[in-house]
């Protein structure tokens, strides 16, 4: 086993640094600003994902559709993802 | 190999988030299982290893033999992707390479292969640290078949100098709400900058298009693009053609030619090229004559849609969105039973090498609902 202290140390502090912006259920909806807009998935409709999210940031802010910004089509990926509810692959692990 | 009842620690909810898994309880019941652990024999870890190896090999004839045979129907691979795999096959961009073969594996005969998910792998942060840090704190002076976190490192750092300069790779993922892709995500993306390398997230979805190139939310176009997100979905979505007119400005990784490995139509071919090889079970396109066997869409994930008929009689089955994709047909493997948990090996490889193990148990089937249980050796 190669995974030193060290190395272990290095990552715990990466992990922590996801964790303040991704990932926690959140149950009260206190991550949505209105009850009324979270989704069924957990995601609020204003883009945030519910539970502590707006830190780091990567789960939140995507966009849904294809929309276009000045030239810029988004959205023609990520339509068939589906919150699978379980782990191992939800949207698109396997 | 044995399963040894634990006492979990008091706080260990708290310790598996602090590191990231986020995802530790599913359904109401811990996914994170340090309930339980299993222990490894040195030979028996020799075998696992050995075996990885094995399957490594046999995996590079088999898509060796799938691309130079234009075999893709098998899989269901659209037409126009064919050159574009052909193309990634032969000429081996750079790459992490990396996968999990799924196996199993009793302690007493050989492992046996069910599946190498090597498109986009997950239990990923719970192999490589979770289960490390929870040895490191419970089982000090024990070993672990562990260096995944080593290697990724080092992939990344063989394969830096020959990505795009001055631009970081994009690292994307799909949006769920579980946490369990972004925080895997940005775990490779720390395994990244472990290796000197910028990176930038973003979602699948906002991933732009414009008119020529793929670019981020900054505008900024993207020359290296990890997705943790299947290729399967890729190439049937809008942007997907983007993927011709971008083959000389956007490096994927991991690369389109995982189409082949990561789909089980090549179970067949395997048992085709390296028939009663004592690290694969039989499988086959068509119905089998055997009366006990496994039915398993070739591209369905988390076990959807896995039916086992034994003796001619379904004994599991799992309900899904793939009930209307082609099947291939396995045979039969008796996972151990510990008290009900059956335990799947998870043998992960980086480029060649094997990288250590993780353990899910479930039922007859292996599916979403699947426990994590740790491992020591020795």
């Amino acid at each position: 086993m190669k995974f030193d202290a060290a190395k272990l140390a290095a990552v715990l502090a990466a992990s922590a640094a996801v964790l303040s912006g991704c990932g926690r259920h959140d149950t009260t909806n206190q991550n949505c600003a209105e009850s009324g807009q979270r989704r069924a998935d957990g995601t609020c409709t204003d883009g945030h994902t519910g539970g502590g999210h707006g830190g780091v940031g990567y789960v939140g802010g995507g966009s849904s559709g294809q929309t276009a910004d000045a030239g810029v089509a988004r959205g023609g990926f990520g339509g068939t993802a589906g919150d699978g509810g379980g782990h191992g692959g939800g949207a698109g692990g396997e | 190999m044995q399963r040894h009842r634990l006492t979990p620690r008091p706080d260990w909810a708290a310790k598996v988030e602090q590191l990231g898994l986020v995802w530790h309880t599913a359904s109401g019941a811990p996914y994170w299982n340090e309930g339980a652990c299993y222990s490894f024999t040195s030979a028996e870890i020799d075998d696992i290893e050995a075996a990885t190896r094995t399957l490594y090999s046999m995996f590079l004839e088999a898509g060796e033999y799938v691309v130079k045979h234009q075999l893709y129907d098998r899989f269901a691979i659209p037409d126009w992707c064919q050159p574009l795999i052909a193309e990634a096959w032969k000429s081996e961009p750079p790459a992490l390479n990396y996968g999990r073969f799924d196996l199993g594996y009793d302690g007493r005969g050989p492992p046996k292969l069910f599946e190498f998910n090597c498109d986009t792998p997950t239990s990923l942060l719970e192999a490589a640290v979770i289960q490390w840090a929870w040895k490191e704190e419970v089982f000090p002076h024990q070993d672990q078949f562990n260096s995944l976190h080593d290697q990724l490192v080092a992939k990344w750092r063989d394969i830096g100098p020959y990505l795009a300069p001055h631009t970081p790779i994009h690292f994307a993922h799909a949006r769920e709400s579980t946490g369990e892709e972004a925080v895997t995500t940005a775990y490779l993306m720390d395994t990244a900058r472990a290796a000197g390398i910028a990176t930038q997230d973003i979602l699948i979805s906002d991933i732009g298009w414009d008119g020529r190139r793929f670019v981020d939310l900054e505008r900024r176009e993207i020359r290296t693009l990890y997705h943790l997100y299947p290729w399967e979905w890729l190439v049937k979505e809008p942007f997907g053609r983007h993927l011709i007119d971008t083959r000389d400005r956007t490096l994927w990784i991991e690369p389109i030619w995982k189409m082949i490995w990561s789909n089980k139509a090549i179970l067949p071919i395997l048992w085709d090229l390296f028939p009663r090889h004592a690290n694969l079970l039989w499988a086959t396109r068509d119905k089998p004559a055997s009366d006990s066997f496994a039915m398993k869409p070739i591209l369905a994930r988390e076990g959807a849609n896995i039916r086992l008929v034994r003796g001619g009689r379904e004994i599991a089955a799992k309900d899904g969105a793939y009930a209307s994709a082609p099947v291939i047909y396995q045979g039969l493997y008796d996972l151990p039973d510990f008290e009900g948990a059956r335990p799947v090996i998870g043998s992960w490889i980086v480029d060649g090498e094997p990288a250590g193990i993780g353990v899910r148990e479930d039922g007859l089937i292996t599916g979403n609902l699947a426990r994590f249980a740790p491992h020591v050796m020795g």
